[in-house]
């Protein structure tokens, strides 16, 4: 009986050590090698292994099974970064931990007229697809070298006989070569003639000038081709029966200049590009214009070059934090107008600069950037704060020199103080609050946005004297007496709506919220019905309108279209959907801190 | 009179000959004369290059072999990807994928083109397996013997096109005359190679850097249109399209994903 106690103790004592090992191990991360859904490498729980590859609770940089290489397909001639080694050998790749195999080197890979700045055996593949000899010269050590190499190569006319007849064939000196023509004549003469045309009187072949004409890749203009389908010189309506024109190679710099009609003279970067002429665009000869690809009356009814791009901000600023915004960037390219938002939630914000050109006409360029906001908060010093290479923050001065809002109080603040706002007692901090530049959105699905919005929230202990016959008179941190002092009060909001979105602030359709913040006095709330001069909510009210929540359908107020901007359906869906969801749980959040 | 009357017919006789004489020279010996024939001579053996031409059009008119392919492409080259993004009713297969925070990306599909010829083998097959089918039973009505033995098929992605080459014996037989098929080749014109190796393109820079910059693809490749949408949890959704064939791939990342608030 005594034995079956003891063995029944040790069962229930190794039942609960077990089971209390499991559920530890559950709780820690895991490196899994798969997860269940088909993930290499990857930190999650332990209960999303896939059991039938490695795992072990470390992080993956930690492990041999989850270290990350190089994966070179041999076939493609690619070589794939950041693979871990059960990935490639799935995918019946080469993998090596090396970061630079010797497989992966690159060189400049000549193919035709063209040049890619590739891998050798990625190279020979190119060069298969199209049906010509692969001229890979690994000694060019960048790109520019290597279409410089292509782009000083010999073109000619290439003649020689086919089936008993002189034919001709346009290219490079290099693949004018008896091993690369198709069904020469036996023992005919292979004869390469620079800067000539196949059509040239004086190579007597049988290619003839046609007024066809046609897209040459590679290349940004219209190009008569001949008889033999050899392209000819750049498309010039003035010159179809010109001999001379269809003798020797014309440059295009030395071509017609206009992009009209009658002239296939385009330039990419220009703005013009080689295409396939729609109904009512026909040119003089052929079927190909140059297609004008800069954009015309964009959403900001601006015009812009193809590959210019600029921001856009749902209040036109480029500072904007109100709940829900969103910054984007948008690119003009082939004439159209591509909208790309940025990270939401503010984690990005977009900037924009131009190029000014020879020509004097600027080149727009945008961009969406990290917004470097997490550790503003816990900067005391103002040259921190304010170090851009470092975070994006400003500095909300609290004291002598914060303009008329607090000047001369701060000397009156000693202690029984608490909170960010008000911490200028402290002086091993420079006295103010170190905060986001453009504050972040918050989590607001999770429930957390309030606890965030209390890093800021602040106390303090005013004292005040009685006197005999008069009434009471302050002392002490008279600064946070916001009854007598509003604009303390201000500046704290201030601070408390610049970390996030947090207390009084408006939603990115303009509706300002007087909400979400509470002033307490001796346990009484005088939170927003203190008159604070511009928080008047009736007047409020007359700004701008609701962001509609999508999550919520409880939530019926209206939602205008009329502010709509003019992007891609796909992303206004999006952002709408996110910024109503933001609205919607900051208002919640203040009814549920008010209530 | 009659002498001259009787010379002329000689002469037209003679042309007749040498005219009937070359056609049947031109229609037995030259491809295109072949070719021209084929469809009304049932017994011509030289019906071969019909064959073909019927199987590759019973599989290119087929609306799901379309379908299938460009689904695979539309899902980040995965039928039924396991690891997705959902946007629009879509799922974007995710291509790099790093589930924690500040953190580059790790490639999930290395190689990539291999992969989705894979699939797209996968999608094929029932299509390919019924039309082999249809052709036997279409010979069967025309009176041909039929041998066969199981098919076997491979998908290349190449510049241009999807080709599918099936490595399928086929003997037919009609009379006396007989041939021997023993594979087939179809080629759909695609530009999902110039899609795929972008998407590739894209995947290491993501991996390195976190980002890439559509406008460089799109300077680089102007035919092929780029888009990149960011999602709240730091998943980057590319939409990858041809701008002449309209032909999408859609893929998924998460690199660098930046968490929302303050990690408290």
């Amino acid at each position: 009986m005594k034995n079956k106690l003891i063995f029944m103790l040790a069962f229930i004592f190794l039942v609960l050590t077990f089971s209390s090992f499991s559920l530890a191990q559950l709780a820690v991360t895991t490196c899994c090698e798969k997860t269940l859904n088909g993930a290499f490498c990857q930190n999650v729980d332990l209960i999303q292994c896939d059991s039938k590859y490695l795992s072990s609770p470390t992080s993956c940089d930690s492990t041999s099974y989850c270290q990350l290489g190089v994966c070179y397909d041999s076939d493609e001639g690619l070589c794939m970064e950041r693979v871990p080694k059960k990935a490639c050998e799935e995918a019946n790749g080469l993998w090596t931990a090396d970061e630079n195999p010797p497989q992966c080197d690159l060189g400049c890979c000549i193919v035709g007229e063209q040049a890619a700045f590739t891998t050798l055996q990625r190279c020979k593949k190119i060069a298969g697809q199209y049906g010509l000899q692969a001229d890979f010269r690994p000694g060019v050590s960048d790109e520019i070298s290597c279409i410089g190499i292509a782009n000083a190569q010999d073109l000619g006319a290439c003649v020689f006989e086919s089936e008993f007849t002189r034919t001709c064939k346009f290219g490079t000196r290099s693949e004018c070569d008896v091993t690369k023509l198709p069904k020469l004549t036996n023992n005919t003469e292979v004869q390469f003639f620079k800067d000539y045309l196949c059509t040239a009187e004086e190579l007597n072949t049988n290619c003839q000038k046609t007024t066809k004409t046609t897209c040459i890749e590679g290349k940004d203009g219209v190009y008569f081709i001949d008889s033999c389908g050899n392209r000819a010189n750049i498309y010039d309506s003035s010159k179809v029966n010109d001999v001379k024109y269809w003798t020797k190679i014309v440059p295009k710099s030395e071509a017609c200049s206009s992009t009209s009609k009658n002239c296939g003279n385009c330039d990419y970067l220009g703005g013009s590009i080689c295409a396939r002429a729609s109904q009512g665009q026909k040119p003089s000869y052929g079927d190909f214009i140059c297609r004008d690809i800069n954009c015309y009356d964009t959403s900001n009814k601006k015009d812009y070059k193809n590959g210019e791009s600029w921001c856009f901000y749902d209040n036109g600023k480029s500072n904007d934090d109100r709940v829900g915004s969103r910054n984007y960037r948008h690119i003009c390219f082939m004439g159209e107008e591509i909208v790309e938002p940025c990270e939401d939630l503010r984690g990005e914000f977009c900037i924009e600069d131009s190029i000014e050109g020879d020509d004097g006409e600027s080149f727009s360029q945008a961009g969406c950037v990290i917004n470097k906001w997490s550790d503003c908060l816990i900067q005391s010093r103002k040259v921190d704060c304010l170090n851009s290479d470092q975070r994006d923050c400003k500095w909300i001065p609290v004291g002598e020199n914060a303009g008329n809002i607090v000047a001369g109080v701060a000397e009156q603040v000693t202690e029984g103080i608490q909170g960010l706002f008000l911490n200028v007692h402290d002086s091993r901090r420079d006295q103010g609050a170190c905060v986001p530049n453009i504050s972040p959105g918050l989590a607001f699905w999770d429930g957390s946005a309030a606890s965030q919005c209390d890093l800021v929230s602040s106390s303090c202990v005013v004292t005040y004297e009685k006197g005999l016959l008069s009434g009471k008179k302050c002392v002490d941190n008279c600064f946070c007496d916001i009854k007598q002092n509003p604009q303390a009060a201000l500046q704290a909001l201030n601070i408390c709506s610049s970390i996030g979105d947090c207390g009084p602030k408006a939603n990115y359709k303009g509706k300002f919220v007087n909400k979400g913040y509470e002033f307490v006095v001796e346990d009484e709330r005088v939170g927003p019905n203190l008159d604070l001069g511009i928080f008047d909510p009736n007047k409020a009210k007359q700004v701008g309108q609701p962001a509609e929540p999508v999550a919520n359908p409880q939530f019926t107020q209206s939602f205008q279209t009329s502010e709509t901007q003019a992007f891609s359906q796909s992303s206004q869906t999006q952002s709408q959907s996110t910024t109503g969801n933001i609205v919607k749980e900051i208002i919640t959040e203040a009814y549920k801190k008010l209530s | 009179m009659i002498n001259k009357k009787r010379a002329q017919v000689t002469l037209f006789i003679i042309i007749a000959v040498v005219i009937i004489g070359a056609a049947i020279l031109f229609f037995a010996f030259t491809d295109i004369g072949r070719e021209i024939i084929s469809p009304i001579v049932p017994s011509g053996i030289g019906t071969g290059l019909n064959v073909e031409k019927d199987f590759e059009k019973c599989v290119l008119d087929d609306e799901m072999f379309n379908k299938e392919i460009a689904a695979i492409l539309k899902q980040g080259g995965d039928n039924n990807p396991e690891h997705f993004f959902l946007y629009n009713d879509t799922k974007y297969k995710y291509l790099c994928y790093s589930a924690n925070y500040y953190e580059a990306c790790i490639n999930q599909e290395p190689l990539l083109i291999q992969s989705v010829e894979a699939e797209i083998l996968d999608a094929v097959k029932p299509i390919l397996a019924k039309c082999i089918q249809k052709i036997e039973k279409n010979l069967m009505d025309r009176g041909f013997e039929i041998r066969s033995d199981d098919f076997n098929s491979e998908v290349d992605i190449i510049t241009g096109n999807i080709n599918i080459k099936i490595l399928y014996n086929l003997r037919i037989k009609k009379g006396d005359v007989s041939k021997v098929f023993e594979s087939f080749e179809i080629k759909k014109k695609s530009e999902a190679y110039q899609l795929i190796t972008v998407a590739s393109s894209i995947i290491n820079f993501e991996a390195h850097y976190g980002d890439s910059d559509s406008v460089a693809y799109m300077s680089i490749y102007p035919n092929t249109r780029v888009e990149k949408l960011k999602q709240d949890d730091g998943t980057t959704v590319y939409r990858l399209s041809d701008r002449v064939t309209k032909e999408e791939f859609n893929f998924a990342t998460r690199s660098y994903a930046l968490p929302p608030g303050y990690l408290l």
